[in-house]
């Protein structure tokens, strides 16, 4: 496990903490709150690529499976947050200049996706009032949050593999968003 | 680019992990090797939620101060007019007081007690993630918690216990859209089932089993009550009736409701540990049939 990992491991727990104990229970007008884990899982994706952001997607997923109050099958935040993280990864290594639009992306599709998983796996009764009363407001606030808390969390991880980088030489952007490749070392 | 079958293949494993996880959880339920990692995440995570929650507590007070504040003083004015009312009444029970203690040693009930209850507070709430309405209560299985409690708050019914760790425990909220508690009519008695019905838990949905039976704005449902009082206890307020669908050819009515507790900013709440040795006089359950004699008539038929 890299210090990458660790730090990457740390802020999660740090997060899913915090989610539940505070930002859940702020009474933010219309009783919604940002999905954090989800949005740290998108700025790692963004920073490290599709294979780092679907591992760390997973087990972000998993334990927000494990955090009580849990009352959704184990697993199912496990796979939404492993194929957000998947997907944001891979669409920032394909074009590495979209990073903003993915992020807005991965926060919106990632209620989206729970909706969906949670129809199929989960007997969520997904109906007109699932949808007008908690997608589209857990939608929209994904997305208001997601340009601070990407931001933020990008700053966080690149801010570390950006030194190691620069002491050998200038590298292209799509390495610097973090395609593991030859410049990259990794224990 | 080189990685890209490494990283389809990885992609792939999680993907089946995540579905085997579920169905795993979805088959087997209780005693399954998943509740051994949900009881270990209960009693980590619960601890630091616990700590968490006291170190935050000020924060959410403070935001939920500045956000209440244009309302506070039509709320102070309200509060005034309702204390002087309640005054008022104080004053007339004093005398009702006496005259019904007289009833009660008449009637004998004294001596079953009332509802033991453990007071808790509300440390996590779950939101729209898994689209499910739970809270984490700082009262466990020291406590006296077990699963299958029915957890109130001063105002009416909150939800049921779930999960239980050792200091911390799960309760799901009446107002998740897929949880089901079974509620009457008080007045006239008719049955009916509640479950959330959005507003971000603010509005109950409820569905009256008798499509003939009067139901109308203002009228109070309470809750059903089930054997030996799991997972909720009879008699609990719940909610008033706010408005009622026009549903024209259905086998039942639906209303939508107001529940008395909200849902959406609890912090102090009770749990049920031990109901009274016989139920409220206002929520009598017909005795359940006994099952050993129903089974030897069908035999006998």
């Amino acid at each position: 496990m890299t210090s990458r990992d660790t730090a990457g491991l740390i802020l999660i727990v740090a997060v899913m903490i915090a989610q539940v104990t505070l930002v859940n229970r702020l009474p933010l007008p219309g009783g919604i709150a940002p999905d954090l884990a989800l949005l740290v899982v998108v700025g790692f994706a963004l920073v490290h690529g599709a294979e780092a952001g679907a591992i760390t997607g997973f087990c972000a997923g998993l334990l927000g499976d494990v955090v009580p109050p849990a009352v959704h099958l184990t697993g199912e935040h496990a796979l939404v947050l492993c194929l957000v993280g998947y997907a944001a990864g891979r669409v920032v290594e394909q074009a590495p200049d979209t990073g903003p639009l993915v992020a807005l992306g991965g926060a919106a599709a990632g209620p989206v996706l729970a909706a969906v998983a949670g129809a199929a796996f989960g007997g969520v009764p997904v109906g007109p009032v699932v949808l007008a009363d908690r997608l589209v407001p857990a939608v929209v606030c994904n997305v208001l949050a997601a340009p601070p808390v990407v931001w933020g969390v990008i700053r966080v991880f690149r801010g570390r593999t950006r030194v190691a980088e620069r002491t050998e030489f200038e590298v292209p952007g799509r390495v610097r968003y973090g395609v593991r490749g030859p410049l990259r070392s990794r224990s | 680019m080189r990685d890209t079958r490494r990283t389809r293949a990885i992609m792939g494993l999680l993907l089946a992990m995540a579905l085997v996880l579920m169905t795993v959880d979805s088959r087997t339920g209780e005693g399954s090797p998943l509740s051994l990692l949900k009881g270990a995440g209960t009693t980590v995570f619960g601890a630091a939620e616990q700590v968490g929650a006291d170190v935050v507590r000020p924060v959410t007070r403070f935001v939920a101060a500045l956000v209440d504040a244009p309302g506070a003083q039509r709320r102070m004015e309200e509060l005034t007019r309702e204390n002087d009312r309640l005054r008022q009444d104080l004053a007339a029970q004093t005398l009702d007081r006496s005259r019904s203690e007289q009833l009660r040693s008449l009637l004998s009930t004294a001596g079953a007690g009332g509802y033991t209850i453990v007071p808790a507070h509300v440390i996590a709430r779950r939101g729209v993630p898994g689209f499910e309405e739970a809270v984490e209560i700082d009262a466990g299985e020291a406590d006296g918690v077990r699963p299958d409690m029915t957890v109130l708050s001063g105002a009416g019914l909150v939800g049921r216990v779930i999960r239980v760790g050792p200091s911390t425990s799960t309760v799901l909220l009446i107002s998740d859209l897929g949880s089901a508690t079974g509620a009457r009519l008080e007045g006239s008695g008719e049955i009916g089932v509640v479950n959330g019905a959005g507003e971000q838990g603010r509005l109950l949905h409820f569905r009256l089993l008798d499509s003939t039976a009067p139901l109308a704005p203002g009228q109070r449902i309470v809750s059903f009550g089930s054997h030996r009082g799991a997972p909720y206890v009879a008699g609990v307020p719940i909610g008033v009736i706010e408005r009622v669908e026009a549903t024209p050819g259905e086998l039942t009515r639906i209303a939508y409701a107001r529940p008395y507790a909200d849902l959406t900013a609890l912090d102090v709440v009770g749990v049920v540990v031990r109901q009274p040795r016989r139920d409220p006089r206002d929520a009598v359950l017909p005795p359940a049939p006994p099952e050993s004699s129903a089974s030897t008539k069908r035999e006998g038929a």
